[in-house]
């Protein structure tokens, strides 16, 4: 992670500064270090400091999981979360931080895969926007989850509610109607 | 081949990156299609669901990428353009 959240680059690991919202965003395959976003969430404007843990679960639809494995279109998934950031800057003009890690690859029941933390003055934009930052990753951000069960099978889960080709979202005018160039 | 040789029509390649059960049903990271004239999102997608009977579930919800954002199916593609099929994500 970046240790300058003023710069704008658009490489791995980066920072985005956008209209006061100072934003973080990593895909990774380590595992996640939750002590160092806790600590770079703290931010003296701010009053409330909200923290989610997207943790492996042992279980999906009554059977048991024995580890996952998540896959990413990294570049892509790390553009799309600063575009989520982009989302709470404009909704959300006080909340002053975001840090999103996503992490890929095999782990175990128990270890964290995504962690995001929000800062601003107080707690309800912070809530607010929170919920806005995971609802939208799980919605368009490029990640997908295999389940191993204990049974020995496995699946990718492709979650379709909602999902269909046109679905683009143009309320949130992320889409756009021309390919955009490198 | 000399400077002089006949123009020869090539072929547009268009690399395609496929992710999760697209991916694994397949076999491979990138489908190449291979194309005359230039194509649409849609008319990818058509080649690649025609090409991939097996997948025909997921051609209703698997999203177009271009260059790393979602994008309408109408305009015409760049070979050129980092082009990706997103199946439904499950992040998080």
């Amino acid at each position: 992670m970046s240790q300058s959240p003023s710069t704008d680059t658009s490489a791995n690991g980066t920072s985005t500064e956008r209209k006061g919202l100072e934003c973080e965003v990593a895909v990774i395959r380590a595992p996640i270090d939750i002590e160092a976003l806790n600590r770079g969430a703290v931010h003296p404007a701010c009053g409330a400091v909200l923290t989610f843990s997207g943790t492996v679960r042992n279980h999906h639809l009554g059977r048991p999981v024995v580890r996952l494995a998540y896959e990413a279109y990294e570049g892509m998934a790390e553009a799309e979360m600063r575009r989520v950031a982009a989302g709470v800057a404009e909704k959300w003009p006080d909340v002053r931080r975001v840090q999103v890690v996503h992490r890929f690859g095999e782990m175990d029941v128990g270890a964290s895969s995504i962690y995001i933390t929000v800062s601003a003055p107080h707690r309800p934009e912070g809530f607010e926007a929170l919920r806005y930052v995971i609802d939208r990753i799980k919605r368009d951000v490029p990640i997908w989850k295999k389940e191993f069960y204990r049974d020995g099978e496995s699946e990718w889960l492709h979650p379709e509610e909602g999902c269909c080709r046109n679905h683009l979202h143009l309320e949130d005018s992320e889409a756009s109607s021309a390919p955009p160039k490198n | 081949m000399s400077d002089s040789a006949p123009a020869v029509r090539r072929a547009l390649d268009y690399r395609v990156h496929l992710f999760a059960v697209l991916r694994e049903k397949t076999g491979t990271d990138i489908w190449t299609c291979s194309s005359e004239t230039p194509l649409s999102g849609s008319q990818l997608l058509g080649r690649f669901f025609e090409a991939h009977p097996a997948l025909s579930a997921m051609r209703s919800v698997t999203r177009l990428a271009v260059n790393q954002a979602f994008c309408l199916e109408d305009p015409q593609l760049d070979p050129n353009d980092e082009i990706a099929l997103i199946p439904p994500v499950s992040g998080g």
